[in-house]
């Protein structure tokens, strides 16, 4: 008799059998396919994590935005040593008297990837495009700023209109996403144009195929030849391609990079910088990485550091270097505050302010007539000074707040941890639940202030509620000021305002990350943000 | 019997009904917002509130479920939140190598696991057996990940003959369905060992070797093939799990199987594509229950379907 489990397992059997057959088949025919294309004139570089979409006007992922220079040249460059602007796909640009107007005058070599020429109407379309509401455009619509319309004056002459003037544009263009793109290839993919960008850029790689979870392939695009003046080959790139392969474990990825699988990485953990540096076959690229590593950031509006001078009795407490020695392994230095010291604007009457000094912090909460209870935890007034602390759950960010935990102990201060994952975290801290959380960023640029300090961001990264017109007026004064000195004094003010005078934050560290490379290739080059400029890179003799 | 047939379906709908209800009320009450999360350090309350309209967060919860209702029931499942791709091909592009890693490392226990567990058996009470039972000991206690790492350096590292990451080809197979398999072959020698000790003292094996028969007659034909229905009920179960997604060797071995895309699109919140696994799971496992209900009476006359 046959029984029902019987059955269950003769489709199970069968199920297996099947599959097992077919899965031996596709995989040696797939095999076969992967050693015939493996070529030593390509580049393999690990990224931990898949990029959500390679359409720069959508994507939000940094890595989408670091294959995208490589895909998509923009009309400015930025030399990561002079900070100086260069020419790219434009060859000069102005802007009006009244400083409403930028005009850019573009090359007329340039040809994307499909072999459609570029002209103004090109960018005017890309630049209509990041406005119209349908595409759904994310920082490519803030970067591009408040711009009222694009004007072709010919064929070869584009000009933006502004409401008002918008001091960070050449930055952002340089950034890398606000890159012409042909509109042909983007009405030619409609919906799928994030996964197939086939044919819009104008950089040295093309894109050929993204398979997802697995890698995306580049090749090099053979008429290329208008490379900006950062490289010395402004022609096609030495190296045939590049496959990026989306690696999530990064641990895999520094022992990729021992076997030879990998040419480069995209994150390497503190933790493999000095196994692979002592690995004659792996050149260590450094970068000090933009934007803050890591900061703290207090709400004003609620619990023990509603009180400025706790928030500044806390800047006395937190001993920096020992974070960076333990959590960061040395790789980072110290932060002073929400603008990196090699940032335009920084403020350097902050580098020796906030030292760490708890005898000091000790001396603030006295005078504000905090006393220590029985537990060690100060209190006034029958409130104890006892912080709920968001923590986002990441080992460097854990580790850093467990050490704050035990240094503010010592002043006084208690934190209460919550452990968040990303999503959680950052309902919890955009309401305003939190008392006290920690941060990073990766800005680029000092405008980074107004997302962080503006009354607009509430509800947003500004984690520390604060709601002032002075705050306001400040941040957003400094993003119409494009004399440069006179924004610097700007940008100062607000700094002394966040550190000295409000005591916003407690800023940690700025990253110090290493980008490895194989040996077998020469002359990589890394962009201050972290990803590998390829124009002059070549397989080694 | 049609009438039994249409029934199961109609059963089949309500419950993949109560399933994509229970799952779309499930993700919308996870804490963390899916623009916020898309827009990770850059998140702007204009841009989340702009990006949550056009993913049509906006509107009211009931809604929401509505159009999904709608749509899937006209086999729309959307597009990714996250990437734009449409949620069926994303899981059909991603499904096959899971299904291939699960059945490689099951087929690979199932291998290893009943061969030692018959040797164990059948010789009871020796260095073999007690050898067998260690080994299979270790497999048990030893997390996969940690097992993957040390097969990872010992023969990608150190010797070279294998990749750490990736997919396509046969080589890139062995090491993630040993990692995986490696567990599972340890619990099914234990069992294989023990239903076998149990079935070689049965009286109709003592009968079998009394008429003459020679071991490995009885060990093969006779013990065997009964000792194994345990085995084959465990085996079933893991390999549902299996299909599932193993989400830590997947991660750890770059595998671009479902149970990383299952991971990743929960830690960005991207509903539809959540919806969509949950849904195909579910879908796959009713399909299969009706099947095998269905060819019962086919291959059993006895069964009457009323």
């Amino acid at each position: 008799m046959l029984h029902r489990q019987t059955l269950r397992w003769i489709w199970i059997t069968a199920v297996l059998v099947v599959g097992l057959t077919f899965t031996s088949a596709l995989a040696f025919a797939g095999g076969g396919r992967e050693a015939a294309s493996r070529v030593d004139d390509r580049m393999t570089i690990a990224v931990p994590v898949e990029p959500n979409s390679m359409d720069p006007h959508t994507f939000t992922s940094r890595t989408a935005r670091k294959i995208g220079y490589l895909v998509y040249d923009s009309l400015v460059f930025q030399d990561p040593e002079t900070l100086e602007y260069l020419p790219g796909l434009a060859r000069s640009w102005e802007v009006s008297d009244d400083e409403l107007t930028w005009t850019f005058r573009l090359r007329d070599d340039v040809y994307f990837h499909n072999g459609d020429h570029m002209t103004a109407h090109d960018v005017k379309f890309t630049y209509d495009r990041i406005l119209n509401p349908a595409t759904q455009a994310t920082y490519a619509f803030d970067d591009i700023g408040p711009v009222r319309s694009i004007e072709v004056v010919d064929d070869y002459t584009v000009a933006l209109h502004y409401d008002e003037p918008y001091a960070p544009l050449l930055h952002y263009m340089a950034l890398g996403q606000l890159q012409p793109m042909s509109r042909r290839a983007i009405e030619e993919a409609g919906p799928d144009f994030g996964t197939r960008p086939i044919g819009a850029g104008a950089g040295p790689f093309e894109f050929v195929e993204w398979r997802s979870g697995q890698d995306m392939t580049l090749r090099r695009y053979e008429n290329y030849n208008w490379g900006s003046e950062l490289y010395q080959n402004r022609g096609p790139a030495h190296l045939a391609g590049i496959v990026i392969r989306m690696i999530p474990d990064v641990q895999v990825s520094t022992i990729g990079m021992q076997t030879g699988e990998l040419d480069a990485v995209d994150f390497l953990p503190d933790r493999d910088v000095e196994t692979l540096r002592n690995d004659p076959n792996i050149v260590m690229n450094q970068v000090h990485l933009p934007g803050m590593g890591l900061y703290s950031a207090f709400n004003i509006n609620k619990g023990p550091f509603a009180d400025v001078e706790v928030r500044r009795a806390a800047n006395y407490a937190i001993d920096k270097q020992v974070i960076i020695d333990t959590v960061k392994r040395g790789n980072a230095t110290v932060g002073h505050g929400p603008i990196p010291f090699f940032f335009h604007g920084f403020d350097e009457r902050l580098e020796d302010y906030y030292t760490y000094d708890p005898a000091r912090a000790n001396q603030i909460l006295d005078a504000a007539g905090y006393r220590r209870g029985a537990d060690g935890i100060r209190s006034r007034n029958g409130q104890r000074l006892s912080a709920l602390t968001m923590v986002r759950q990441r080992d460097d960010y854990i580790d850093t707040a467990q050490l704050i935990q035990q240094m503010f102990e010592e002043v006084g201060i208690e934190l209460r941890l919550q452990i968040l994952e990303w999503g959680a975290l950052t309902d919890a801290i955009f309401a305003g639940e939190h008392d006290y959380t920690f941060m990073g960023h990766g800005h680029g640029e000092s405008d980074v202030v107004y997302t962080l300090f503006h009354s607009s961001n509430i509800g947003g990264f500004n984690l520390a509620h604060i709601n002032d017109p002075e705050m306001d007026r400040l941040t957003e004064l400094q993003r119409v000021t494009t004399d440069l000195d006179e924004r610097a004094a700007i940008l100062r003010e607000i700094q002394q305002e966040v550190m000295v005078e409000r005591v916003l934050w407690a800023p940690i560290y700025n990253d110090i990350q290493y980008w490895p490379s194989n040996a077998r290739i020469e002359n990589v080059m890394v962009h201050p943000n972290g990803w590998f400029l390829l124009n002059d890179a070549r397989i080694a003799d | 019997m049609q009438q039994f047939i249409i029934r199961r379906i109609l059963v089949a709908f309500v419950v993949l009904f109560g399933v994509s209800t229970f799952v779309f009320f499930m993700v919308h009450l996870i804490p963390g917002d899916p623009a916020t999360v898309m827009l990770g350090v850059r998140a702007t309350p204009s841009r989340v509130a702009a990006l949550r309209e056009s993913m049509g967060l906006d509107e009211p919860l009931v809604v929401q479920y509505g159009n999904f209702l709608l749509n899937v029931a006209q086999g729309d499942f959307g597009r990714s939140f996250r990437t734009n791709r449409p949620v069926v091909h994303e899981i059909q592009v991603r499904m096959w190598p899971t299904v291939q890693l699960a059945l490689a490392g099951m087929g690979l226990a199932l291998l290893i696991g009943i061969a030692s567990g018959v040797l164990a058996a059948s010789k009871r009470d020796t260095w073999v057996e007690s050898l067998v039972m260690v080994v299979a000991m270790i497999g048990i206690s030893l997390p996969n990940f940690v097992l993957g790492m040390l097969l990872m350096l010992f023969f990608s590292v150190h010797l070279r003959w294998l990749p750490t990451m990736g997919y396509g080809t046969p080589f890139h197979l062995v090491l993630p369905a040993l990692s995986l398999g490696f567990l599972y072959s340890a619990i099914i020698a234990r069992i294989t060992r023990s239903s076998m000790v149990e079935i070689l003292g049965m009286d109709y094996i003592r009968s079998a070797r009394a008429k003459g028969l020679n071991e490995q007659a009885v060990m093969y034909k006779h013990a065997l093939r009964n000792g194994l229905i345990p085995v084959v009920t465990i085996a079933g179960l893991y390999l549902g799990v299996l299909l599932g997604g193993a989400v830590v060797i997947e991660t750890l071995f770059s595998w671009p199987g479902l149970g990383r895309l299952a991971v990743e699109s929960i830690a960005a919140r991207d509903y539809p594509m959540i919806q969509g696994i949950v849904l195909v799971l579910a879908t796959g496992f009713v399909f299969v229950n009706l099947l095998v209900d269905i060819s019962y009476g086919f291959l059993d006359p006895r069964i009457q379907y009323n």
